[in-house]
């Protein structure tokens, strides 16, 4: 297979698991796919050197143009602290499920964006947190103490989470 | 309080439907295409990366696709219509020109559009059209500008620092919009051009009658004019005096025939003012026809000096200190030059 055919079997095949996390961080369809098609492209140009998984190398790009339009002051969003209350009755039931849906994806918007980082990579990707450490460019300490943060900011109860997660 | 399976399932509810992934392949190799004829228009010299199967991504070779990085709306021949309404070839700024690079259309129901930035050597001009009269506002990865109601192709944002195609540019209004992008021509304006720094033949209705750039360093220069009835000057000083409260300020000290005529702080940073003409100085110039200029007259006073129009004069500009006497020092780069204009 020549090198082209690769590629577009792999935008064909993984791209719409990367633009799912592109959405999961801008949160924006239009955003996301732009997102999306800036990190293919930047592949594009080093795939003939890429060793390895490209899926791997293709999310780093994708987060870390992410990061650096993060850096450049995107104006459409604006991290905030401030959250909405918390639900007095603890966990949330069957019934108020939509609701607590609805309270946690607004919540996650609010986050910092490398807080919200952290959530998709090792949430939704499901990714350690070393391998979420190498894509982010930074320590696992690091990781760690942003997805603690992110967690308190969820209001995810620590005592649910598994012993992995609070390691 | 909230559990992990709450979030994972949050987040797996919010996953979008791919709707653009047949069609993702063809807009990722247009971008790519993009990058490839912007790194070749700036003079970048690529390593050539011949790949088996054609040229279709090649880095090097002849250019085929006009077209930049197209994303989130629908790619446009360029140039050719947005929106139903045809697009300028190009477009006067400032008395510049700025030539065609890109367009691309909002999904319909959008009122945002979203596009790479070209990676443009020269400042680009963003300007746009929307479906239904109203109020648009740019914004890129840098800048933001002010909502403006504008008839189609009318309004104007100017992007003067150096954007690449990791910087974006988008529009939103309140109905669908469309975006076009312009790029400032490589052929300057008429008029007097050197090094890149143009005085142009017309601004704002004054015609330049002469103008000289001098040579980097060169910190004296002189041109010569037959004095009009009302004489504007332009004039253009850069140096690298750096600000560390150490060195004097550079300024520019303009002459008439030996006559002061003005004094100007010079620039202090790498950029440069490419169109000195955009700021024209009326100094000398009071009720009478001609110019009025001046020296110490030796008492504490001063002593004036009419010029009338027709008179051929020498206007001379030297790199000095506030105080008018030759810069100390050699340690700074300079570059000077002066325009003279006509007009009212």
């Amino acid at each position: 297979m020549d090198v082209r055919a690769d590629f577009d079997a792999f935008v064909g095949a993984r791209s719409s698991a990367l633009l799912r996390t592109a959405y999961l961080l801008t949160r924006d369809h239009a955003l996301a796919e732009d997102l999306l098609q800036t990190a293919l492209a930047k592949a594009w140009f080093a795939w003939r050197r890429i060793d390895g998984e490209p899926e791997a190398y293709v999310r780093k790009i994708l987060v870390n143009t992410y990061a650096t339009w993060w850096r450049r002051r995107w104006n459409s969003e604006r991290a905030t602290d401030e959250l909405p209350e918390p639900s007095p009755d603890g966990r949330p039931t069957a019934h108020d499920r939509s609701d607590t849906s609805h309270d946690l994806w607004s919540a996650l918007g609010r986050l910092p964006r490398k807080q919200r980082a952290v959530v998709v990579l090792r949430y939704v990707e499901d990714l350690s947190e070393a391998e979420t450490a190498r894509v982010l460019g930074c320590s696992v300490g690091n990781v760690k103490s942003q997805a603690s943060r992110a967690l308190a900011k969820l209001r995810i109860d620590p005592a649910l989470t598994t012993e992995e997660d609070r390691s | 309080m909230n559990t992990l399976d709450d979030l994972r399932r949050t987040l797996a509810d919010h996953s979008p439907a791919d709707d653009d992934l047949a069609a993702r392949p063809a807009a990722v190799a247009r971008r790519v295409s993009g990058v490839r004829r912007r790194r070749a228009a700036a003079g970048a010299l690529l390593a050539a990366t011949v790949i088996a199967g054609g040229g279709w991504y090649a880095v090097a070779g002849p250019q085929h696709d006009d077209h930049p990085a197209i994303t989130n709306g629908a790619d446009t021949d360029a140039p050719a219509t947005l929106l139903g309404h045809d697009v300028p070839e190009t477009i006067t700024f400032g008395g510049y020109t700025y030539e065609y690079v890109s367009g691309v259309e909002g999904r319909v129901g959008s009122t945002l559009v979203s596009t790479a930035a070209p990676a443009a050597e020269r400042p680009l001009l963003v300007t746009w059209v929307t479906e239904r009269t109203g109020t648009a506002e740019v914004q890129t990865s840098k800048t933001a500008f002010a909502p403006e109601a504008a008839a189609p192709f009318e309004g104007r944002a100017l992007l003067d620092a150096a954007y690449s195609t990791d910087d974006f540019i988008r529009v939103r209004a309140h109905s669908r919009p469309a975006i076009a992008i312009y790029e400032l021509s490589a052929t300057p304006p008429p008029g007097y051009t050197k090094d890149g720094i143009t005085f142009r033949q017309q601004v704002d209705g004054r015609t330049l009658l002469t103008a000289g750039l001098g040579d980097i360093d060169q910190r004296e220069l002189s041109v010569t004019v037959t004095l009009p009835e009302e004489p504007w000057f332009a004039f253009y000083c850069a140096s690298t005096v750096p600000f560390d409260g150490r060195q004097p300020s550079p300024w520019l000290t303009a002459e008439v025939d030996g006559w002061f005529l003005m004094g100007s702080s010079c620039g202090r940073s790498d950029e440069r003012n490419t169109d000195p003409g955009g700021i024209l100085n009326k100094e000398g110039v009071d009720d009478a026809p001609g110019l009025t200029v001046s020296r110490p007259d030796g008492r504490g006073g001063v002593e004036k000096r009419h010029l009338e129009p027709g008179e051929e004069v020498t206007l001379v500009i030297r790199f000095t200190d506030k105080d008018g006497k030759d810069y100390p020092g050699d340690g700074a780069s300079v570059q000077l030059g002066v325009g003279v204009y006509a007009g009212r």
